[in-house]
């Protein structure tokens, strides 16, 4: 799923973090009463990066899974250019035209999916870009996240 | 002669059964078959085993957003891909909020880009008014103002997985009650 991802983003910035084993380290979590599918947590030293995968993870459908990698995909890519806070990581997403691409090919919609405008919401649901819409629009982001299997 | 006709005519009974027994298999493997496949056309009636949950929900107005800030809050949302009712429980005093969802979701469309599960499209049945009678409704008009942080999750996390089936008391008529088929879930972080 990772190296779809990598692929699917082409940026050989992120391509090269993962590529060398010194940066980036997994940490499986089971059992935990909150619903976090995956968390990425950076740091000062090396490894640089610990993805902890929490065993929700393997419940996801195919589209969910690449989803919730491309999105943390998109938190080290901002990390990487200076950025690290997870709530303003979250408002760039949605309005992103580079994320919104990765979405795109990740779930193989067309160009012009209107869906797209809702499904970039799923996985900022804690993030003041969700909570500040509309409970008719969050409504609406859960309605396509459902239909198009991905968290929400 | 007549032994012959009479040995034809057995022989042709024989085949003419064993073929019509051979037709019905057929058919009612056809319809099982058809019902593993489309398991969302096989609609959840309300059984002694599901959750019954009773309020009296207020309608959302999207022109004054944060009108409702205690109780129960209707929303209905159509989009392309069908129909959602939310029902949000929510108290604003004591900060918390979750949602009780019915999914009426667009099968044609869902068909075209995943395969269809029995939570897609929900149930809503009408049953006499003496049903009450016969469950025991957790009653968020009386549970629900004395209801702190804590225990409105627990009571949702008590309830996911499970089929629910919602009583508007709005939906009350004098000799009938809707009974409106729905799910909780704990949102997913990431």
């Amino acid at each position: 799923m990772l190296e779809r991802a990598l692929e699917i983003t082409n940026d050989s910035t992120l391509m090269a973090i993962f590529a060398d084993l010194t940066r980036v380290e997994y940490a499986v979590i089971e059992g935990q009463d909150n619903n976090v599918i995956m968390e990425m947590r950076p740091s000062k030293y090396r490894p640089q990066f610990t993805i902890y995968i929490s065993d929700k993870y393997r419940q996801l459908s195919n589209n969910g899974a690449i989803f919730v990698v491309i999105h943390e995909l998109y938190h080290i890519y901002r990390y990487n250019k200076g950025f690290s806070n997870n709530d303003e990581d979250h408002a760039f997403m949605v309005k992103s035209s580079m994320y919104r691409e990765w979405v795109r090919k990740a779930l193989g919609l067309s160009q012009h999916s209107f869906a797209l405008d809702y499904l970039v919401y799923s996985g900022t649901y804690e993030s003041p870009v969700y909570q500040r819409l509309s409970y008719e629009k969050k409504k609406t982001v859960n309605s396509f996240c459902k239909s198009y299997e991905l968290p929400y | 002669m007549k032994k012959s006709i009479l040995f034809l005519f057995t022989i042709w009974s024989g085949v003419n059964f064993i073929y019509s027994q051979n037709v019905e298999v057929d058919e009612a493997n056809s319809f099982n078959m058809q019902d593993s496949i489309n398991p969302v056309l096989t609609k959840v009636e309300p059984g002694p085993e599901h959750v019954y949950v009773i309020f009296t929900s207020q309608e959302y107005d999207p022109k004054y957003e944060d009108r409702i800030k205690e109780g129960v809050m209707r929303i209905r949302t159509d989009s392309w891909n069908g129909v959602l009712i939310s029902y949000v429980v929510r108290s604003r005093s004591k900060d918390y909020e979750f949602d009780f969802s019915h999914w009426d979701l667009d099968i044609e469309f869902l068909k075209k880009i995943r395969s269809v599960d029995s939570t897609d499209k929900m149930n809503i049945v009408w049953r006499p008014k003496e049903f009450l009678l016969d469950i025991k409704p957790i009653d968020l008009d009386k549970e629900g103002p004395s209801m702190k942080k804590e225990e409105a999750f627990a009571l949702r996390d008590k309830l996911v997985g499970k089929i629910i089936w919602l009583i508007d008391r709005r939906d009350i008529t004098r000799d009938s009650l809707k009974l409106i088929q729905a799910e909780t879930k704990i949102p997913e972080v990431f």
